[in-house]
């Protein structure tokens, strides 16, 4: 069982989706997703990171891995990927918000300009 | 200031560093250097995009971040560990303390009104403290950075911190290598435009190893050598190392610097190396843009500037191995008999020469460098660090006053606490942190006003003459005084709620809510706390009142001439092809290409100016008279063309002006002033007298007085007029310099609008000539610069105590009201009459207004002392000063007053009487 995902989760999660991030990377597609409303300081980041690894949502990863991502190599900096229990997790987050989202427009309150 | 991100960000990875000890150690180590990298990043980010507004931002963000996140990742590392804290002081220390935290955060965050005051307040407070103590800190505490800066030890003479001589003794006391190597420097504005207008930078004249003794390495090429220190320049021609500043202002940090030439004084240098960031020169608060060598010096200056009368040079030596600053003294005292012997100037009188000869040589320690400022300004910045420590602890007692009030409120919820079994010493911890966690935000956002705040101040010290810089970036001293006074602020505020908060009785605890005026305890302490608040606050008003009017008096001086009409054109004809001689005629063809300048309705041309820096001061004897004293004959001088005391505004009170018949050859005359002919000739009218001029030893020239003008001011506003004889310029060709004054008369308005009007027409004359413009006005005005600083800083703080006091005797009459709102209700109800319950509240207020008013004047008798040097034309015990401070704070003070008081007459005794 795990608790619902936090909005900062859902974010690290999402951001993960497309393979192994370090901070950093995931700290700039959360402010960029956001349109920098949400400005993710590095206390709140590492304590959801903890927490994510804590419940084996993500793995830490260190070494050559992180070149696929075409990053420079830096040892200071940790990547991180998400389990197939994080994937799963993730997904399930998604289709509670998607069948929140679908009975919000059925309720109209999203409006028509909005539906697309 | 490329240096700044460095340390900027050095700092910034400290405090991070610090801030990340808030969270449990195995979250820190395994995710600190992650996140110091992504902070460091981020900042970075922050730095290029926003301006400071969005930094203040950033850092407030990061504050809370991790005061938000640490507490959690403790509370949840209990959790995960099972053992949950216990609410009582019973836990590790640290947990509770990480409780008390959360808690006052909790608090705080409910009062974001409260919070911000107090914050805000606290942040000026401590910023005005740290930004004077800053300037202090730069100005006499901060090292030079040279290698072993305390064996270096400034020559002197006599009793002075700070001498400069002849650039003949330098050489004397160099070649006797008393000390671990000794080293000269002189500071002088250079021009480094190649032609056209003058483009004046800092300049150093200084001996070749000057930089090998001091300990400053090249950061670029080379430093100066002693084969570059030759007159002419050495092997290499003349060589220029620049400052790291002028290196990224002029060049923009070119690495290709090196070879290029420079022009000085319109002859060429080669730039020979750069020095690093940090060195700023060898005078506190003068860096220097561009050190050349004293060899050199010969192709921008001539020949004479090596001799007796040329550069005048600062001399610092450093000390041998186990040499002290006393024995150095001694060694220059052993040899001054020669070196005095061996540089003796050409002096007439043999009372000069004797006192030549007998001047001691001294040394003292100058681990700091040489700072000028420092005797000049210390005194002001020490009462200006009073005044706003004062302030300070004006503000503290407010903050106190709102604790206080809030502890009050809180009673309730306190005495539940301590019926629980809650210690006392638990309810104080309490009240402490909230007042750390108000003062660490104020002291950090203090620490950045004072920056800002430290620019401003030291701007203010910069003339046209020269600039002043300091480098205000935060040392462990100015770090660690911030960190002091805000803990000592904590210290203050917070003392008295918790004390109060200490004596929460279990008991209250089973009351429904406290019996109605059964507050007098609390406003006892509030009261007293209003008392020194308003003692304290007058003792400023009076300070800022006795600056003011140091101020006004100086401004109000009559300097004898017109201080608003003139616009001063400085000329140097130095890289001018007109030879000595015909100086006078091109000061009379320059004269006329001004005058016929539209908007100009005279011009004249003089070798000094009253207040300037040059000073002539010829020797005279008066027929008739016995010999004079040497101090009877100190008198000024000046050489002027026709029309210059019209242009100036002084008045020809007898006789006449200078005039065309007045040329080289003719029969030479003088005008002399009022102060003139009151010492040599009893105030008679001296036109038609002759005097005997004194030119050199055995020189004289009979001088026939033609007229008799009204008296100027010379050295300095603060003394009389002195005596002063004026020549014609025609005839004192010896008197003629390269540089001198053209003084242009505006017909009307603003003389500084015409500058540009007349710098065209004086190029269409010469264009070689190197101009600079000032007007009168900011001549006289940068005379009393430090006055009007401390006049400014003074009045600034005065009216900002003035205004806390009010706010704190506003608070407590208020909230006094505000408990007694059943009891005044009661009173209105059975007849009281309104005005009646106003002169209560008043009545009250006025009895601690009083109380403080007579302290502060007490106060201020005994603290006017301390700033009697820092005053002009106003006694330190000026009784219409205190008067009229003490009005203006009954005046503030009834106003603070009588606001609670009209609401206290217009309560409903029916709405008080239906909440009982």
């Amino acid at each position: 069982m795990h608790a619902p995902l936090t909005p900062v989760a859902f974010e690290i999660l999402l951001a993960l989706a497309d393979g192994e991030r370090h901070g950093y990377f995931i700290m700039q597609e959360v402010e960029r997703r956001s349109d920098g409303r949400l400005s993710l300081h590095p206390g709140t980041l590492y304590r959801a990171l903890n927490r994510l690894l804590g419940e084996r949502l993500i793995d830490e990863v260190t070494g050559p891995a992180a070149a696929a991502t075409g990053e420079p190599h830096d040892a200071r900096r940790r990547y991180y990927r998400l389990t197939d229990l994080g994937r799963a997790v993730a997904a399930a987050e998604a289709a509670r918000l998607a069948s929140q989202v679908s009975a919000a427009r059925m309720k109209n309150l999203l409006g028509r300009g909005d539906a697309s | 200031m490329t240096t700044q991100p460095d340390r900027g960000h050095r700092l910034a990875a400290h405090l991070y560093r610090l801030l990340l000890r808030a969270y449990p150690r195995g979250f820190r180590e395994h995710h600190g250097a992650a996140m110091l990298d992504l902070f460091l990043t981020k900042l970075n980010d922050v730095r290029q995009r926003a301006a400071s507004g969005g930094r203040l931002r950033f850092w407030l963000g990061t504050l809370s971040d991790v005061a938000r996140n640490s507490a959690a990742e403790r509370a949840a590392g209990r959790q995960r560990s099972g053992v949950t804290a216990p609410r009582q002081a019973g836990g590790s220390a640290f947990g509770a303390i990480v409780q008390d935290v959360r808690f006052a955060l909790r608090r705080l965050a409910h009062e974001p009104g409260f919070t911000t005051v107090a914050v805000l307040t606290l942040a000026l407070g401590i910023g005005a403290n740290t930004a004077i103590f800053s300037v202090l800190d730069a100005m006499l505490l901060r090292p030079l950075a040279a290698r072993e800066p305390d064996r270096l030890v400034a020559v002197t003479q006599g009793h002075e911190t700070w001498w400069e001589f002849p650039y003949p003794v330098w050489v004397e006391i160099r070649d006797r290598h008393l000390f671990d190597g000794a080293l000269a420097w002189s500071g002088a504005r250079v021009n480094t435009a190649a032609g056209g207008p003058a483009d004046f930078v800092d300049g150093a004249w200084v001996s070749g190893g000057a930089f090998d003794v001091l300990g400053v390495p090249a950061l670029l090429g080379r430093t100066l050598t002693e084969a570059d220190d030759r007159p002419g320049g050495g092997p290499d021609g003349p060589v220029a190392v620049l400052s790291y500043r002028f290196w990224q202002r002029r060049f923009g940090g070119a690495a290709d610097v090196i070879g290029r030439s420079l022009d000085i004084d319109r002859v060429p240098f080669r730039i020979v190396g750069v020095t690093p960031p940090r060195f700023l020169g060898l005078v506190a608060g003068l860096p220097f843009d561009v050190a050349l060598p004293l060899g050199a010096s010969t192709l921008a200056n001539g020949t004479s500037s090596l001799g007796p009368f040329g550069l005048y040079v600062d001399i610092v030596a450093r000390l041998r191995d186990g040499q002290t600053a006393g024995e150095a003294a001694a060694a220059l005292r052993a040899a001054q008999a020669q070196i005095r012997a061996a540089t003796m100037p050409p002096f007439t009188y043999a009372s000069d020469r004797d006192q030549y000869l007998e001047e001691p040589l001294s040394a003292r320690a100058a681990p700091t460098g040489l700072s000028p400022f420092g005797s000049r300004y210390e005194r002001p910045l020490l009462v200006i660090l009073g005044v706003v420590a004062s302030v300070l602890l004006v503000a503290c007692a407010n903050i106190a006053n709102l604790l206080l009030a809030r502890t009050a409120a809180r009673r309730h919820e306190l005495s539940v606490l301590v019926a629980l079994g809650a210690s006392c010493w638990r309810l104080a911890r309490q009240l402490l942190v909230e007042g750390l966690l108000l003062a660490a935000p104020g002291a950090a956002l203090g620490l950045m006003f004072a920056q800002w705040a430290g620019r401003f101040l030291v701007a203010q010290l910069s003339t046209q003459a020269y600039t002043v810089f300091f480098d205000l970036a935060p040392d462990w001293r100015v770090l660690a005084f911030t960190a002091g006074i805000g803990a000592g602020t904590v210290l203050l505020f917070s003392t008295a709620p918790a004390l109060r908060a200490a004596r929460a009785a279990p008991i209250d605890a089973l009351k429904r809510r406290p019996r109605v005026g059964a507050d007098h305890g609390r406003f006892g302490a509030g009261g007293g706390l209003v008392v020194a608040q308003v003692a304290l606050s007058l003792v400023l008003v009076v300070m800022a009142g006795l600056f003011v009017r140091t101020f006004t008096a100086l401004a109000a001086i009559d300097p004898g001439f017109d201080r608003d009409r003139v616009l001063i054109v400085g000329i140097d004809t130095a890289h001018s092809a007109v030879k000595p001689g015909a100086r006078a005629a091109l000061y009379a063809r320059l004269r006329e290409a001004a005058e016929a300048v539209p908007g100009v309705a005279r011009a004249a041309a003089s070798a000094a100016m009253p207040l300037g820096n040059l000073r002539l001061t010829p020797l005279v004897d008066v027929p008739g008279r016995p010999p004079m004293s040497a101090s009877n004959r100190f008198l000024y001088g000046n050489t002027v063309t026709p029309g210059w005391f019209a242009t100036m505004g002084l008045r020809v009170e007898a006789g006449r002006d200078f005039d065309a018949r007045d040329r080289e050859g003719a029969p030479r005359v003088a005008v002399v002033d009022e102060a003139f002919a009151r010492r040599f000739f009893a105030g008679a009218n001296p036109v038609g007298r002759t005097i005997q001029e004194i030119d050199s030893p055995g020189e004289r020239h009979p001088l026939t007085i033609v007229g008799l003008v009204s008296d100027a001011v010379y050295p300095s506003l603060r003394e009389t007029p002195p005596p002063t004889l004026y020549v014609p310029a025609a005839q004192a060709t010896y008197l003629q310099r390269t540089a001198f004054n053209l003084l242009v008369r505006a017909a009307s308005g603003p003389p500084a609008r015409l500058a540009r009007r007349v710098a065209d027409a004086i190029g269409r004359v010469d264009p070689d000539l190197t101009l600079t413009f000032r007007t009168l006005a900011d001549q006289i005005n940068a005379s009393f610069k430090q006055q009007q600083l401390v006049a400014l800083l003074g009045g600034f703080f005065g009216a900002l105590a003035l205004l806390l006091a009010a706010v704190g005797l506003y608070g407590v009459t208020a909230y006094g009201v505000s408990r007694r709102r059943a009891e005044i209700g009661i009173r209105l109800a059975l007849g009281a009459d309104p005005a009646g319950v106003v002169r209560m509240v008043v009545g009250r207020a006025a009895r601690l207004v009083a109380l403080g008013a007579a302290a502060g004047l007490l106060a201020s008798l005994w603290g006017a002392r301390f700033v009697t040097a820092l005053l002009y034309g106003v006694e330190p015990r000026d009784l219409p000063t205190f008067a009229a401070s003490a009005v203006l704070l009954s005046a503030v003070a009834a106003l603070a007053a009588w606001l609670p008081a009209r609401r206290a007459a217009r309560i409903d005794p029916a709405r008080v009487l239906r909440e009982e």
